[in-house]
């Protein structure tokens, strides 16, 4: 049965991450300036890395394909990789506040990473909304996927730009520093977990993809029986 | 080459018609950017003389960019009104003129509106010890107002049929353009508070604006063809 | 379809003659199937719409469209086409906005550019929609002289009596 191969999916994916996160919290020493709470790391960045990285790249691949071959397929896909990039943004913000917090006593910093990731969700969620508020048709396929284009090119430009505007006016933060001065196991854990995340990323954009496809066919078939 | 000159000249003069026919189009971002000036200036005074040069430039620039957002989601307006659009593309003009003449009006349209809200920033920021007027700041402003009018331009033509485009405008250009304001309001800083040149900047902030200009003039002329195009 | 053609679309509301029409237009990408074009220019009239901008005067509009498709029109042409379409009073014609026209007269100048064009095909949806008596007549004369001087028309009109003369071939659409 489609449905509970999709269930066991979602299981394996949830195992997959679990054992991301034992094998970060078990195997990897304690930070000397942090403490323990530096391990949020492990969920904070991964998320980062498929919600910047895994979702963008999805995005931008499925827009330009709806570019050069509209279909209403192609459409879900990219809305697919929206909304579990959405998700994804969603815990990097939380888990960014909360590790902020710790550290540096705010919930907030406006480092390139943060910054980034608080406009890709606000774009995410216009791009739902500019979906919903369009015709389904061979224009929106086009618009939506100009925008998806749009979204994933402007990115890595703002990150650049709000790096570089850091860099200018406040020290580097701990965040950022993190990656480059880190321990060897703590990195490869870190690898690990980017890892698993994004097949767990991956299979969540599956799943989703699916919902859409059966929606539509079944919008389709009402549309076709009546006479 | 001939065609695409002629299709250019024919559309950019009379999409500067149709601009001029309803001068309100032209008056209200002016008068909006005023208002938001004004505020600004309440919401701030009094200033340290240390801060004064920084808001100066945030209040100016900020207020450019509303005003200039209202104007960019409305520039379709005339050819929506009773779908002007879609006749236009029956006639299949080459996209890149069509975006080329829009894009024409739409830069001309921001340079008044950016040389009234800067003039009335100049006059409203005059302090005996700090001086902010600067041809240097102004060209900037030009410099930023070519990158987000192609991006402006695009996102309208993608809104021309969506419900709550005012809400979704604004909610799709501000993020996109927050590389241009960065790298405007750093030159700007750099030009007033540092004292530093153009041509010193050219290889820190100018420089990042002017690709970002690059990027987004390209990028935004080659998608608004796949808008337009017949199917 | 063959010079001096008019093929009427027939069908009950709903059932896809405005849809084929703008497939035909290349407004809208059909699912199935493919057209091909001897000649891929022609003019389109809305139901809906009329194509005009609203601000600016009857004679910016046509001349407007004439120079965008390269039709050379001289005021003389403008002004006599104007003329027969009683759009001719040259406060009407040269200053009035479009906005302040009525129904009937915003729909008379869109068949003045129809009319105006050199096109050889003509798709029109609803094209008498707000129209007098008078006007009626015109548009069934423009219409004939139309596909006696080779052009064709695929036409949506619910009212027959305009064009009933000039139908070659009907194409009906079911729900």
């Amino acid at each position: 049965m489609r449905e509970s191969k999709d269930i066991l999916a979602g299981l394996i994916g949830l195992v997959l991450v679990f054992i991301g996160w034992w094998y970060a919290f078990s195997f990897t020493p304690v930070d000397a300036q942090q403490g323990a709470v530096y391990r949020i790391i492990y969920i904070h960045v991964p998320a980062a890395a498929s919600a910047l990285g895994l979702c963008s790249l999805g995005l931008l691949v499925t827009s330009i394909w709806g570019l050069l071959k509209p279909s209403e397929k192609i459409l879900q896909a990219s809305r697919s990789w929206v909304e579990v990039g959405l998700i994804f943004t969603t815990i990097t913000l939380l888990t960014g506040s909360i590790w902020g917090k710790s550290t540096w006593g705010t919930w907030w910093t406006w480092d390139a990473r943060l910054t980034t990731t608080f406009l890709l969700a606000i774009l995410l969620l216009a791009y739902l909304l500019l979906y919903n508020s369009l015709r389904q048709g061979k224009q929106r396929i086009r618009i939506c996927s100009v925008l998806g284009i749009l979204i994933c090119v402007d990115v890595p430009i703002i990150y650049k730009s709000v790096s570089w505007w850091r860099t200018l006016h406040q020290p580097s933060s701990i965040i950022e520093q993190g990656g480059r001065t880190m321990d060897p196991a703590m990195y490869n854990a870190l690898l690990l977990n980017i890892f698993l995340i994004a097949i767990f990323s991956t299979l969540l954009w599956m799943i989703r993809f699916k919902n859409l496809r059966l929606h539509d066919q079944m919008t389709q078939d009402s549309f076709e029986g009546v006479s | 080459m001939t065609t695409f000159l002629r299709q250019l000249t024919s559309l950019t003069t009379h999409f500067i018609r149709v601009e001029l026919a309803n001068l309100e189009r032209l008056l209200s971002p002016i008068l909006f950017s005023t208002t938001i000036l004004i505020l600004f200036f309440f919401a701030f005074s009094p200033m340290d003389q240390e801060v004064f040069v920084k808001v100066y430039i945030a209040q100016t620039f900020l207020s450019m960019f509303f005003a200039l957002q209202i104007g960019f989601a409305r520039i379709f307006e005339p050819d929506d009104q009773d779908d002007a659009f879609t006749l236009l593309r029956t006639y299949k003009p080459i996209p890149e003129a069509w975006f080329l003449s829009k894009y024409i009006v739409i830069t001309l349209f921001g340079v008044l509106v950016i040389s009234s809200t800067m003039g009335l920033s100049i006059f409203f920021n005059q302090s005996i010890n700090i001086s902010v007027a600067s041809w240097s700041v102004f060209l900037v402003a030009i410099l930023a107002l070519l990158g987000i009018a192609a991006l402006g331009l695009l996102l309208s033509a993608m809104m021309l049929k969506a419900d709550a485009k005012q809400i979704l405008y604004p909610l799709l250009y501000f993020p996109l353009t927050t590389p241009v304001l960065l790298a405007a309001v750093q030159c700007s800083q750099e030009i007033l508070i540092n004292n530093m040149s153009l041509s010193e900047l050219l290889s820190s902030w100018l420089g990042l604006l002017l690709v970002f200009d690059a990027i987004y003039i390209i990028l935004s002329t080659l998608l608004f063809g796949e808008l337009v195009k017949s199917e | 379809m063959s010079p001096g053609e008019l093929l009427h679309l027939s069908g009950p509301n709903g059932s896809g003659k405005t849809t084929f029409l703008k497939i035909i237009a290349g407004l809208i990408a059909p699912d199935k199937g493919s057209i091909s074009f001897h000649d891929t220019h022609y003019e389109y009239l809305d139901s809906e719409s009329n194509g005009h901008y609203l601000k600016i005067s009857a004679a910016s509009n046509l001349r407007f469209w004439g120079k965008l498709k390269q039709h050379h029109l001289s005021n003389q042409q403008l002004d006599d086409e104007l003329l027969t379409w009683g759009l001719s009073n040259p406060y009407i014609s040269q200053k009035l906005a479009v906005e302040n026209f009525s129904t009937g007269m915003k729909r008379k100048l869109a068949l003045a550019r129809v009319s105006l064009s050199s096109e050889k095909i003509w798709l029109l949806d609803e094209p008498i929609l707000g129209l007098d008596e008078k006007s009626l007549n015109l548009f069934s004369k423009k219409l004939a002289k139309h596909l006696n001087q080779g052009g064709c028309a695929v036409v949506i009109s619910h009212d027959l009596s305009p064009i009933r003369d000039s139908i070659t071939r009907t194409l009906t659409f079911e729900s």
